[in-house]
């Protein structure tokens, strides 16, 4: 199938898992409830994943919300998550 | 693609550029080099079969990534053919 | 107060097909030559090179592009008709 623009890209993972890049060194994976067009979104079911450099090794961190409404300047990047989830 | 009006150089050079092999790096630095699915006026991108890489493939492969990927328009420094 | 006889944008509408240095509003440059710009000053470029000026003041070579370039107006600091020198 064919997208017309990106955002029909999403409107294809409503419901479903998504993974999701921010700034900052942090990363989503949750269900995608809804989005808009400023890429505010909001996941239920979701892990965030913060990575950290702490005296030269790469750490991180995890935290775990049922409901998460994330404001769209921080995206960057949305995809399916990796198969090892 | 008419948010930034129908005939601006940038519009055309898009919609010829569609379905091609490009190279889009974010403000981060990271580069993803893939095949240009679709892209809108703010430039917000769809990209298949896709590399990620910091600043350019010199630097390791980070990740490859099997389904479409959504890139942020507002994230975008730049879009090249390669 | 007396109208400008040359607006900026002519100046760089006569660069169109002759070399350009484009310099960001971070530490990153481009080389290249002209294609064209819209009203948002996204600009297109051919056979673009990316440079950083890195922390010792050095211009370091990140990517030669081939090809054409849609270089995203919102982080345009300055273009310069002509080139590098």
């Amino acid at each position: 199938m064919s997208l017309e623009t990106p955002l029909d890209l999403l409107k294809l993972n409503l419901d479903e898992r998504v993974y999701v890049k921010l700034r900052g060194a942090r990363e989503l994976i949750g269900t995608l409830q809804a989005f808009d067009s400023h890429c505010n979104i909001v996941l239920s079911d979701a892990v965030e994943t913060i990575y950290q450099l702490e005296s030269g090794e790469l750490k991180s961190t995890e935290k775990n919300s049922e409901m998460i409404f994330v404001r769209g300047d921080s995206v960057t990047l949305i995809t399916t998550p990796p198969d090892d989830e | 693609m008419s948010a930034k009006g129908t005939s601006s150089v940038s519009s055309q050079f898009l919609s010829e550029i569609i379905g091609k092999p490009v190279n889009v790096k974010l403000h981060s630095g990271m580069l993803y080099s893939g095949r240009l699915e679709s892209i809108d006026g703010f430039m917000n991108v769809a990209l298949s079969k896709v590399t990620e890489h910091y600043e350019n493939g010199h630097n390791g492969l980070l990740r490859n990534y099997n389904t479409d990927v959504f890139l942020r328009g507002t994230q975008v420094m730049y879009i090249s053919e390669v | 107060m007396s109208v400008p006889e040359i607006l900026p944008l002519e100046i760089i509408d006569k660069t169109i097909s002759q070399p350009v240095w484009i310099v960001l509003q971070s530490n990153r440059e481009f080389t290249g030559t002209l294609v064209g710009f819209d009203d948002f000053v996204n600009v297109i470029i051919e056979d673009a090179v990316e440079w950083v000026y890195n922390s010792k003041f050095e211009d370091e070579k990140i990517l030669e592009h081939h090809g054409r370039m849609l270089l995203s107006g919102n982080n345009i600091a300055m273009l310069v008709p002509g080139g590098r020198k």
